[in-house]
Formats: C-alpha cells, structure tokens, sequence
C-alpha cells in the first residue's frame, strides 16, 4: 500500500457540481496548456442548448469533474486498490485528459460518417453506383491518443513522450498491463458516467440524472481477481445509476429538437465535406493532421458555427436550408416519430416497418411536392437498454458472456463472495428483470426552405401518418 | 444501419461472413478479429478496439453488428446498392489471404492470435516485435500458442503487409 504523503496542492479551483477541487502542480500545467484549454470552446451536449438554453457547460468543466471523483476513488479512505504514487497520478491525469480529443459540439461532429441522406436511402434515388470511402473521421477516443502523444505542450505538462503513453493508454484501454485501472475510466462503472449525469442534470435543469455518487464511491471494492464492482447494499444506487442513465437518454440525449437540430448539422457537415467546400477535413487521416498541428486550438465548436455561417449562402439550396435553419434557430419539422420498447423476440422489428415505408415512399412524397429528398432528415436513436451489453442478448444469456462482453456489466458483490456477478445475475435486483427491453426512437424530420410555396407540416404528417404500419 | 455498419457489413460480407452468425462467443470472436484485422489492413471503420483476456475486443461492436444482423432478419439490407472503393477493396484482399480455413473454434483461436499479436506489436505494448515477447504477454493472459505458432503469426502478418517488416 502506497503510504507516502499526499502531494501539495497548487491550486484550488471550484466547480458546481463537486465544490472545491484541489489541483497538484502537475495538473495545473497540463490544463495550462492550449491543448487541455481547447475543452472550455466545446460544449458537453452538442446543441442541446438549443433545447436547454442553461445546457452550455463544457467538456472542460466535465473533464475536471471526472479528475475530481478520481481523486475521491483514489482518498486514502476510500483506496482499496493497491497503487503506486506513479500509478495514481497515471490515473488522475487519465481522468483529467479522457476527453481532450472531443471534437466541435462533442460527439455531433465524431459522427458524421454515420449519417444517413435521405437520396441515399431511398429507393431508385441514387442513379449511380454508390461507393463507401473507407477512411471515416476517427473517434475522439483516437484522436484523444494523438494530440496526448504528439501534441509537445500536452508531452511536456506530463513529463515525458512514455508518460504520455501510459496515460493514452489507460484512457483508451489499449494498456495491456493494468485493465481493470482503465476501467475506472470507462466501462458502466466508469467515473466519466458519474460526472456526465450529475453535470447534465444540472445543466439541462432536469432532475433524472442525480446519482447517489458519495454512497457508489464508498462501495466500490476490488476482487482478488482484479474484478470491480460495488458491495451489496449499494445495488440500489447501482440499480439507480442505471435508470439514470435511461431516463437521461429518453429525456435529454435523444430529445426531439436537439437530434433536429444535430441531425441536421451532421447532414449539413457531411454535404458540405463531400462537396470538398468550406476547408472542413475531408477524411480521417486529415483529421489526424489538423489535430497533431498548432491548427488544434481553432478546432472547437466555433469551428463548425464560422462553417455554418458560411454555409448559409452556398448555392446548393439544401446546404443553404440546413445552415440556416441551424444559424436561425429554426428546427426542422418532426413529421413523424416512431417509438419502440420492444422486447427481445418480437418480430419484426416494429422501427424497420416505419424506415422500410420511408425507402418506398419518401421518393414519390418527395417529387409530389416538388421536394429535394435531402429535405427530409430520417434518423434514429442508438438502441437504449438499461445494462450495457450487446442489445439483443437476453439477461440470462448475459450470465454465460464471456469477460469481453460482460466487461461493460456493473458488477455487484454479493453476500460474502470474494468475487463479484454482474447486476443482471443479481436474482434480486431489479436491472435483471428489466434488461431484456430495447428502447429507440425512429424520426422523419422536413426542414423548410428559406422562402419557398411549401405545404405547412400538418399536410405533411398526414401524409406520412400510417407510415408505421407495414401495407 | 447507419453509415459505419453499411461499412461493416460490406466488409464482413467481403471477407466471407455475409450471413453474419452471431449465436455463440465463438462467431462474434470471428467477427470481432475479422474487422480488427480489416482494420489494421487499412480499412478504418472508426472502432477503437481495447485490450481484453482473448485479446482486441470492442463490445460496442457486437452491439453494431447485432443490429446489422437484425436488420437482415427483416428482409432489408440497407447495404444494398453500396460498395466499397478500391482502395478498401484492395486492403481487404490481403486480409483475407490471412483468413483461416477449418471449424469454427480453430478459426477463432487462429484469428485471436493473429489480431492479438498484430495489437501488441502495433500498440507498442511489447518493447520489441519477437515471438518470444509477444509469447510471454500472451501467457499472462492464460493463452497457450507456442512459440512456432506466433513467430508464424508474425510472419503471416508482415507477408500480408500487416505489420512492417
């Protein structure tokens, strides 16, 4: 056990959620650098703002929330793992810089290769044989890994080029040696999770994601075998964490204005790269570039504001219609929203009847109105469940997974065994009964064009009104 | 499917998995070091896979191809009319002159090493790319590929311009 002293603070900074947060000298330097600065010019929540209007806090704010639970898992009081000095440190400066490859509005502009276009889609659109280039924008997990390893004020605020290494390593669990350290990063015990609920809650103003956080931290316990997990009497805070964590997404992630408006900027983004326009990297390995360069400050969410403000003007109308419904506040019509709790066997899937209408019928809505089909933003949810294991295997088929795909499981020490099961095989926990559902979200969305003789939304939901019934 | 999983699909599809089975560990684990090796061949698909005991491993890529596969099941390919460009297509005819023929449990075991010392060498988690190194990182893991068997992966990996020479 490491005993030596704690190391002098330098610095006390105050946050809203965790009160003061005491910061090593070493720490300060890395957020000191403009790398680690970056983060205060990207918010959280993407555009929930637009929604939320307090939802502005940063990754900045949320990156030394997750140093400060860190730095209570690591208390003296509350350590149950053994670590070296370097180790922790290791860990806290994981904690510190997980987030630091977040692009503009976080995770809307990570995910621009996963956009659907509506020509795309639909059937008989596209004329032309269409081609995937396989070389899509990085996660910001990658992209975090290259600016901590390239980046020279980030290498020198950590001391070394090894160092830095160790930390990208820890953050995307790419560490051979050590796993279950990572795992304090990220997995369904994560501490980024713990932060991100109670930040988003208090920032959106919405009470579901409050978690019992002091109560987790003090159960949390390690396995002989390494294995994480929480004792037995905080399985109500474990079982809530979860719920938190659905409720969050039903109300907040998946909110119906805020996916218009991030639908419609990631459509935007996507238009206006494969139209080679405006600067914006054109694949992967340019992303890659920007972010090992001094160009790195400039890539925050005023980035993607100058680009739709640009984009306002273009000559394409659709590019010009998306930017400005963005730029102008102006959501794009929800013509129709499918909601789905389904459970594991039913088929089919009642959200593929609804996207399977959308492929047939789009095309003729579309033409009937005198419509551009990329007008019409289709989109959908990520399968929600309240455990996070591959969505369609069953709470008792979870109880055979294997540690790769149990690993995400929250695990629960049960009684007097040394190890712990995972919370779906808790016979008394409530997640077990309820993990078998899936919950999405299927939406077909119009955005209006700047002028035009266009039908009001009511004569477009009428006329796609049974879409979710299959002929 | 969205964009990745068109991608994903296509790829699976490629490299012999078109009916993508996923009932057991043992399909999903020739899944999951399918795409892994497609993309250390070159084909980015944007999963950044972790370390876990049976090597690289990405549980949010099960969940992926979990959808592509339900989607399937409804007689709907979103796939359909996509393919994937020629550089794509060229990195993916290397990996699949690596792909393992026989039962499904030898291709998985054939398959984890192949991907697991392809992330320790790339991943710079062993000082230096020898067998041996390689064969004592996998030991701790309770993984018993003798010594002929990774100087093999490693050679297979680097004839198929895996890993540099």
């Amino acid at each position: 056990m490491n005993c030596s002293a704690p190391e002098p603070v330098a610095k006390v900074v105050v946050d809203s959620i965790h009160g003061d947060i005491h910061l090593t000298d070493r720490e300060c330097r890395v957020i000191d650098t403009a790398s680690f600065q970056r983060l205060r010019y990207i918010k959280q929540l993407g555009m929930a703002h637009f929604t939320y209007q307090n939802a502005t806090h940063t990754r900045f704010a949320h990156s030394l929330g997750v140093l400060a639970i860190m730095k209570k898992v690591l208390a003296p009081e509350r350590r149950r793992v053994r670590l070296t000095d370097d180790q922790e440190e290791d860990l806290r400066l994981a904690a510190l810089l997980h987030d630091v490859g977040h692009y503009p509005y976080s995770h809307l502009m990570e995910k621009v290769d996963s956009v659907r276009l509506s020509e795309e889609f639909v059937e008989g659109a596209a004329s032309t044989p269409r081609i995937v280039i396989a070389s899509p924008y990085p996660s910001h997990v990658d992209i975090g890994r290259l600016i901590v390893t390239e980046q020279k004020d980030l290498i020198d605020a950590l001391g070394s080029r090894e160092r830095a290494e160790r930390i990208a390593n820890l953050f995307s669990r790419t560490q051979v040696a050590d796993q279950q350290l990572s795992k304090l990063i990220s997995s369904s015990l994560d501490l980024d999770r713990f932060d991100y609920l109670l930040r988003d809650a208090r920032g959106t103003g919405t009470p579901y994601g409050q978690v019992d956080l002091n109560y987790l931290l003090n159960s949390i316990r390690m396995s002989p075998s390494g294995l994480l997990g929480v004792s037995e009497k905080a399985l109500p805070a474990a079982e809530h964490l979860l719920f938190a964590r659905y409720f969050m997404h039903r109300t907040v992630y998946a909110h119906k204005t805020t996916m218009a408006f991030e639908e419609a900027c990631r459509q935007l983004l996507r238009r206006i790269r494969d139209a080679g326009r405006y600067g914006l990297p054109k694949d992967g390995p340019a992303v890659e570039s920007l972010v090992k360069s001094q160009e790195l400050g400039d890539f925050t969410d005023a980035y993607v504001d100058h680009i739709v403000q640009r984009a306002i003007n273009d000559e394409d109308p659709v590019i010009a219609g998306l930017a400005s419904a963005i730029r102008r506040r102006q959501p794009p019509k929800l013509l129709k929203e499918v909601l789905v709790l389904q459970g594991r066997d039913e088929e089919p899937p009642p959200g593929s009847v609804f996207k399977l209408n959308c492929r047939h019928r789009l095309r003729a809505l579309a033409q009937s109105h005198g419509f551009h089909l990329g007008q019409f933003l289709l989109c959908e949810t990520k399968p929600l469940l309240l455990e996070d294991r591959p969505h369609r295997i069953t709470a008792s088929a979870a109880r055979e997974l294997p540690p790769e795909e149990e690993d995400p499981l929250i695990k629960v020490f049960v009684g007097q065994n040394e190890e712990p099961v995972s919370i779906v095989d808790v016979p008394h926990s409530i997640i077990g009964k309820c993990a078998d559902f899936v919950f999405q979200a299927f939406r077909l969305y119009f955005v209006p064009t700047l002028g035009g003789n266009e039908p009001t939304p009511d004569e477009l939901r009428c006329a796609v009104a049974d879409w979710h019934k299959s002929d | 499917m969205d964009g990745r999983q068109i991608v994903t699909r296509l790829v699976l599809a490629k490299l012999g998995l078109p009916e993508v089975r996923l009932d057991t560990f043992a399909e999903r684990l020739v899944v999951q070091k399918s795409i892994y090796l497609a993309q250390a061949a070159g084909v980015n698909m944007g999963y950044s896979f972790r370390w876990y005991l049976r090597g690289p491993y990405l549980p949010e890529l099960t969940s992926d191809v979990f959808s592509i596969a339900s989607e399937l099941k409804t007689g709907f390919d979103e796939s359909a009319g996509w393919t994937l460009d020629e550089a794509a297509l060229s990195a993916l005819g290397r990996v699949q002159g690596l792909m393992p023929d026989g039962d499904l449990p030898a291709r998985a075991r054939q398959l984890e090493l192949l991907a697991s010392v392809h992330f320790l060498v790339n991943q710079r988690q062993v000082a230096h790319a020898e067998a041996s190194e390689v064969q004592e990182v996998l030991r701790r893991y309770g993984k018993d590929y003798t010594s002929e068997e990774v100087a093999g992966a490693l050679r297979t990996l680097r004839q198929h311009e895996l890993l540099g020479a």
